[in-house]
């Protein structure tokens, strides 16, 4: 929501209150003294994502029912209390605001590449078990 | 190398129970047959807190909203997550874990038919002493077996699971048995590389299968859009 109460008009708009509510969310998670460093790195995966999600032009407008789903799921991720459960969300959230911001009405993709499942070893990458 | 039913125990007992749960069976087969955003709906219902539909329709739109291909679905996969998401904090962890094991044997059996598939299974190799914890879903059939880990998050993968896959897989090939090893994990790839890239654990050669990805495992090409 932006500080007049309404929701974001532009993209710009929508990712500040995107990213105030990961920062939110991380604030909660990093509680959890053992993820830490997991926190923080899925912390910034996720700023990153969200800013792809929003483009470079941060005045293009968005229509109404994205910017009400990304006032929506930042609201989620405010009622998370739980740090463990906060964890969880802060991988989830990116990638909601992304659907919300990115995806054609019903025909939604995530823009990372579905197919290059291998996120670790190279040797694994697009490896379907079905090949 | 060969496979074996893990020994009844108390864990088994109760998540046996959790398993058998007709809600399991339920959101499991409606998440085979689901898209990307509506496995990402799903994900983000069971783990949230809002439990009235409309909540999540608002931050669905492209899901949920008028004009939606496979809006019912959509809408049936929301009532079975708001389901698992009332339960209680520990049921719901125990009911998503099942989930996603039950999701990942239906996908596997498509590619490899029922009868191969198996859960809770142990692997055994000759003069290698056995592992505790069997493997979530084992394929096997001759000369084409798998294991696989099933996880509802990133977060769960540890390098105590690093080493068990790796490990088998090693074994196999000790045998001069090919093995394919992976996770299976109903997260983000962005989420899974991030914590995969802190583990020490070994990587090489591991299948991974996220929530993007899930329709490989029945042997489906995953089209980006």
């Amino acid at each position: 929501m932006s500080n007049n109460g309404t929701p974001p008009t532009s993209r710009g708009a929508a990712l500040a209150v995107a990213l105030g509510a990961l920062e939110a969310l991380a604030l909660v998670a990093e509680t959890v003294a053992d993820e830490w460093t997991y926190v923080s790195r899925l912390t910034a995966s996720g700023r990153a994502r969200l800013a792809r999600a929003a483009g470079p032009a941060p005045e293009t407008p968005l229509a109404e029912e994205r910017a009400s789903a990304v006032v929506a799921a930042a609201a989620e991720a405010g009622r998370v209390n739980d740090p463990h459960r906060a964890i969880d969300w802060l991988s989830t959230f990116p990638a909601v605001v992304e659907l919300a911001m990115t995806a054609p009405a019903g025909i939604a993709a995530p823009s990372e590449g579905a197919t290059d499942e291998g996120a670790a070893s190279r040797d694994a990458a697009g490896t379907s078990p079905g090949a | 190398m060969r496979f074996q039913d893990a020994a009844p125990d108390a864990r088994h007992a109760v998540y046996a129970a959790i398993q058998a749960d007709p809600l399991v069976a339920r959101v499991a087969g409606l998440l085979a047959a689901a898209t990307y955003p509506q496995r990402l709906l799903a994900r983000a219902v069971m783990n949230g807190e809002s439990t009235d539909a409309a909540t999540w329709r608002t931050m669905f739109p492209t899901v949920l909203g008028p004009g939606s291909p496979d809006r019912d679905r959509a809408e049936a996969v929301l009532a079975g997550a708001l389901e698992v998401a009332a339960r209680g904090e520990e049921v719901r962890s125990q009911l998503r874990g099942a989930i996603v094991e039950s999701l990942a044997e239906i996908l596997v059996a498509r590619r490899s038919g029922t009868a191969a598939v198996r859960r809770e299974r142990r692997i055994l190799f000759d003069g290698v002493r056995t592992e505790i914890h069997p493997y979530d879903l084992t394929v096997e059939s001759p000369g084409r077996e798998e294991a696989w880990d099933c996880k509802w998050g990133a977060r769960g993968i540890n390098d105590d699971v690093l080493n068990q896959l790796d490990d088998a897989r090693r074994h196999a090939a000790a045998e001069e048995r090919g093995l394919r090893a992976g996770l299976v994990v109903f997260d983000l790839r962005a989420s899974c590389a991030v914590r995969l890239a802190e583990r020490t654990g070994p990587k090489a050669g591991l299948l991974l299968v996220t929530l993007e990805s899930l329709d490989v495992l029945a042997g489906m090409k995953v089209v980006a859009g």
